[in-house]
């Protein structure tokens, strides 16, 4: 490109490059958008799942203590589901193998924070209700 | 021996790309990304007429493609052949490789299965953990919820296709298959798909003490145990990413010293896959 052609092209080409980048701001935050989505699942009233550990749709639900508890699922690592071990009473992620006592708390395993503990309200049945975004 | 198997490998690759698309545009007629995907994945398997020959096609002819087109890469970067391609060009064909990549990850989480969820919610969480602009970017690629699958499939089947054949287009038309090598990959394909049958998925809800993610990503899994996922799972392929667009760019001996940590990097990654093959992550 000669000079002549450079100082006729030039400006044009700044402005097609400015256009694409004020677009791609708008296509970016359309793109990326997120709706936050709660979802509520329900377990069985509280003297039903006494000393037990439920699991539904994500959810643990445990009974230690006088109220019940909920933790979610997703672990506090990369968000695998983790599975509760009887016999150890504690809960282990099968991908990188963090671990997790009945509460929640880590106990080892690459994961940094405890699992997520879910607010829990009873429904008019009596049965528990545990609120999570999905 | 080898020498008659450098032209040959882009070939047999450009083959299997072929039956990989056919075989993918069979497979979404009944495919669909939402609802329970696991069972529909089940259901091409076991009910779906010839459903299995289909699925394993599609599965065998896109690892083999990617086999085929690394042995090709890793010949092109072994004998510094990016000396002759233009940095534009250059940049062009190591994109396509981080895409051939991504899309088989994007079709191991469509199987729908525990292990293609987990290494979907993996992937999303590794993304969130990049400075700034994380969560944003992982959105573009997975999302919680109903529409998990989506944005994979949409990835999977049009956009990440689409922008590997056009950055390709001018290195494809060098190799492309004659009808000879088009006749023996399907004839190799179809006896594949005929003899091996899927591995067995398990259930999303399934338990399971230990769940591996694909082939290649088994070395990060293993680092991902030991170090935060920023540097575990982010900076690895950026760094080997970056190394190998910069090399064209780099007179010896920064050049020179650049390829060899790129060649200790890749064994290192390649041993780190194998022993997780082995041994478990
Ligand atoms: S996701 Fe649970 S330990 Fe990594």
């Amino acid at each position: 490109m000669d000079r002549r052609e450079f100082f006729r092209e030039g400006p044009f080409r700044a402005l097609g490059v400015l256009v694409c980048a004020l677009a791609a701001y708008p296509v970016f935050r359309f793109m990326t958008f997120r709706k936050i989505r709660k979802t509520t699942v329900t377990f069985p009233p509280a003297p039903d799942i006494q000393s037990r550990v439920l699991y539904r749709k994500g959810v643990f639900l445990t009974a230690r203590g006088p109220h019940p508890r909920a933790l979610s699922a997703r672990c506090s690592h990369l968000g695998c589901t983790v599975r509760f071990d009887e016999v150890t009473q504690t809960f282990r992620c099968p991908c990188h193998g963090s671990v997790f006592d009945a509460d929640g708390k880590r106990l080892e395993g690459p994961a940094r924070k405890p699992l997520e503990a879910l607010p829990v309200t009873v429904g008019k049945d009596k049965e528990i209700l545990v609120t999570r975004i999905l | 021996m080898l020498r008659a198997l450098s032209p040959t490998l882009p070939r047999l690759g450009l083959g299997c790309l072929a039956f990989c698309l056919a075989s993918g545009v069979v497979l979404a007629f009944y495919y669909r990304p939402a609802g329970n995907v696991f069972r529909n994945v089940e259901e091409i398997t076991t009910l779906v007429p010839y459903g299995k020959l289909f699925r394993q096609l599609h599965y065998g002819s896109g690892q083999a493609f990617v086999l085929f087109m690394l042995a090709h890469t890793l010949e092109h970067f072994f004998k510094k052949r990016y000396r002759t391609y233009s940095p534009g060009e250059w940049s062009r064909l190591v994109t396509a490789v981080g895409l051939c990549l991504l899309i088989l990850f994007t079709g191991f989480v469509l199987k729908g299965d525990k292990e293609g969820i987990f290494a979907g919610r993996i992937f999303m969480n590794m993304l969130r953990a990049v400075p700034v602009a994380g969560e944003h970017l992982s959105r573009l690629f997975v999302r919680p919820g109903d529409h998990f699958f989506f944005l994979p499939y949409l990835h999977h089947c049009f956009l990440l296709p689409g922008v590997l054949v056009y950055l390709t287009r001018s290195h494809i038309r060098r190799w492309v298959p004659g009808a000879q090598t088009i006749y023996l990959t399907g004839v190799g394909l179809v006896l594949f798909a005929l003899l091996v049958p899927p591995r067995p998925a398990l259930p999303p809800e399934a338990p399971a003490p230990l769940v591996t993610g694909p082939w290649f990503f088994l070395g990060f899994q293993s680092l991902l145990k030991t170090a935060p996922p920023f540097w575990a799972g982010i900076m690895p392929p950026v760094f080997l990413f970056a190394g190998l667009l910069s090399l064209p760019f780099l007179k010896d001996p920064w050049g020179r010293r650049l390829h060899g940590l790129l060649i200790g990097l890749l064994a290192l990654y390649a041993l780190l896959c194998l022993r997780a093959f082995l041994a478990g992550p």
